[in-house]
């Protein structure tokens, strides 16, 4: 326009025609038309490239313009944050109206005044990022820059940052794990003092790493001081030191379980007998990472089991006395009836006998299992024929009843090295647990047989029969086949008699069917020690 | 002809006198003690078999069977070791006892087992 103006008042320029020097700014025109556009197409490239820098930005970012905070721009990691709501040119406090009183208006309106940028670090942020959803806790890394016009004015601001939640819950998670830990830690440690029994950990060489306050008070040291020792280097006697150390070392090579009782004199004078557990502790390979135990004083156990067994003793030879006399005198009675001719008398003193005999068993149960427990049933092994031992039982034991037929099948021409009392008590609790447990039935079947390393015996009877989940506890102390309140006996036999077969190395076993009978079986290695 | 006498060394008076009834009614001339002592000092009136009590009042009876066998006055004398302990066997033959009976017994094994080391009932 300028030079179309001066070119109508027609001033002459230098020598040029004007007809050039139309020309010449008509050309020079055009060539700043063409620089423009190649510039504004420059800009708007540049403009595109930075939009496309800010939208795809992993940070979040915001422009907000004037005092309200109405927002001009946001990327796309602003809306992920935020959630996808209409925003653009609302102010803030109307397009995200759950943040009011969560102190992020505040430091806008500072920033914005001041001119100092605002930087929040792991600041929390509840966003309700889907429409009428939940309000979401979120933290945020972020500043707020002033936006200034040419005049440096602040005109705006710039909010960026980054969405950081992920990091902090999982480090709170972390912190809130290490405090849990080391809360049990402490729960642990206390418990383990309040504890009478003493708690300590290997290393797998069977050096202590850990031993809770009892054992270091018996002890009379520290923790620090039993850390690292094993127990050649501590007041242990010199064999003792060596089986443990040897169980330790045990543990750890198979990753059983070692347990056993010994006694034990403290450094300062205490005597105790103590019964004590090691236990393999794994790592995540199933290695034996260290071997952890425990230990308890069982002194007082010990000395009550050992007065126990003393009194039970004393307590079963007082009562065979009285029934010693009390059998021999009704035998004398029985036996002078018999000879006057009274043989109605005699033999109601005969069942007198019988009873008497009856009570001298159960003494006799009672002393046995005062001997189990106590770890001192006796055996006395020799070779003796087990089908003339077999014979014998039956034969006495078919004495007894009227009833019932007992029934031998088979035999084992075998020698055995063993009891012959004690499985002799075997074979009769069978067939008196047979007689008894069939009180409708009229045989009893024994089965003998032998294979080159074992005798079998088996007693079938066709009376109550045992339940199938009841038929290993059988062999339990004190258990008896309930529901039948009419039969006697107090199930000692049972327990003493797998007592017996399981210290002769044998094995006994019941097959049973409620209501059809039960078939009760040992069976018994031959010559122990030339298979061993 | 003279009854075979056999003492019989027991401190409960209820079996002490079952055992006499018993071996009276058998025939036997039966002489009792309950007490450990006489028996260990027997010199004179000798019996033909012992039966003897393990526990005696104060003393051991495997001690008593054990002096009595060392002694050549009475070291032939049949010695039967009673009790009711389970372990009688052995208790019997460790003392140098001939044979034993456990109490509670049977009549008829007791007075078998008399008559075997008694012999006859007379003599």
């Amino acid at each position: 326009m300028v030079q179309d103006g001066s070119s109508k008042n027609g001033t002459p320029t230098g020598n040029s025609s004007p007809h050039l020097a139309r020309s010449k700014a008509q050309d020079q025109h055009e060539w700043y038309e063409e620089e423009r556009k190649a510039l504004l197409q420059e800009l708007e490239t540049e403009k595109r490239k930075l939009a496309a820098v800010f939208e795809r930005a992993p940070a979040f970012m915001a422009i907000l313009r004037g005092k309200n905070h109405v927002f001009e721009m946001v990327n796309t990691a602003y809306y992920q944050l935020v959630g996808h709501r209409d925003i653009i040119g609302k102010a803030v406090i109307e397009a995200i109206p759950e943040v009011k009183e969560q102190g992020y208006i505040e430091p806008l309106d500072t920033v914005l005044a001041t001119g100092t940028p605002f930087i929040g670090t792991e600041m929390k942020i509840g966003l309700q990022r889907v429409p009428n959803g939940a309000v979401e806790e979120r933290y945020v890394n972020f500043v707020y820059e002033p936006l200034r016009d040419t005049e440096n004015k602040q005109i705006g601001i710039v909010a960026h940052g980054y969405d950081v939640t992920d990091q902090v819950v999982a480090r709170q998670k972390a912190e809130q794990l290490a405090l849990q830990l080391e809360q049990q830690a402490r729960i642990f440690d206390v418990t383990l003092t309040a504890l009478k029994d003493f708690v300590y950990t290997f290393d797998t060489a069977g050096r202590f790493t850990y031993a809770n306050s009892p054992l270091l008070e018996l002890l009379g040291i520290t923790l620090d001081e039993i850390i690292g020792k094993n127990f050649h280097e501590l007041p242990y006697p010199e064999e003792l030191a060596t089986l443990l150390q040897t169980q330790i070392a045990l543990v750890v090579t198979t990753s059983k379980t070692v347990t056993d009782e010994t006694s034990y004199t403290s450094p300062t004078g205490v005597r105790g007998y103590y019964e004590y557990i090691f236990v393999p502790v794994f790592d995540n390979e199933k290695k034996v990472m260290l071997v952890a135990g425990s230990t308890r004083d069982i002194t007082a156990r010990k000395q009550l089991e050992s007065q126990k067994d003393e009194f039970m003793g004393i307590v079963s030879h007082e009562l065979k006395t009285p029934v010693t006399s009390l059998k021999a005198f009704t035998q004398v009675l029985q036996y002078r009836f018999a000879q006057a001719g009274d043989e109605k008398s005699a033999a109601l003193l005969g069942k007198m006998d019988v009873q008497i005999n009856k009570l001298t068993g159960l003494i006799g149960d009672l002393l046995d299992v005062t001997k189990i427990e106590g770890g001192k049933l006796q055996f006395n092994e020799a070779d003796f024929s087990f089908d003339e031992l077999v014979a014998e039982i039956v034969e006495e034991i078919q004495r007894t009843t009227n009833k019932h037929t007992i029934e031998k099948v088979g035999s084992t021409n075998k020698t055995v090295f063993g009891d012959k009392d004690r499985i002799g008590q075997v074979i009769s609790n069978m067939l008196t647990n047979a007689i008894k447990y069939s009180p409708h039935a009229n045989k009893i079947i024994v089965k003998t047989i032998a294979d080159k390393d074992n005798v079998t015996l088996c007693v079938q009877d066709f009376g109550v029969g045992i339940p199938k989940e009841r038929q290993q506890q059988i062999f339990e102390r004190f258990y008896r086949v309930s529901g039948n309140d009419t039969i006697s006996g107090i199930g000692l036999g049972l327990y003493i008699s797998a007592e017996i077969i399981k210290r002769q190395h044998g094995k006994i076993w019941v097959e049973s069917e409620q209501g059809k009978g039960s078939t009760f079986c040992f069976s018994l290695p031959v010559q122990r020690e030339k298979i061993q | 002809m003279s009854k075979k006498k056999i003492m019989v060394a027991e401190d409960d008076i209820g079996i002490l006198e079952a055992m006499q009834i018993m071996l009276e009614d058998a025939g036997y001339e039966v002489i009792t003690t309950v007490d450990g002592q006489t028996v260990q000092d027997v010199t004179e009136d000798l019996p033909d078999v012992l039966l003897l009590d393990i526990w005696m009042s104060g003393m051991d009876g495997t001690e008593i069977c054990q002096h009595l066998k060392s002694q050549p006055r009475t070291q032939h004398i049949p010695i039967i070791l009673c009790s009711a302990n389970k372990d009688t066997q052995k208790l019997a033959k460790e003392c140098g006892a001939d044979d034993f009976i456990m109490k509670p017994f049977e009549m008829m094994d007791f007075l078998n087992k008399v008559k075997k080391y008694a012999g006859v009932i007379y003599s």
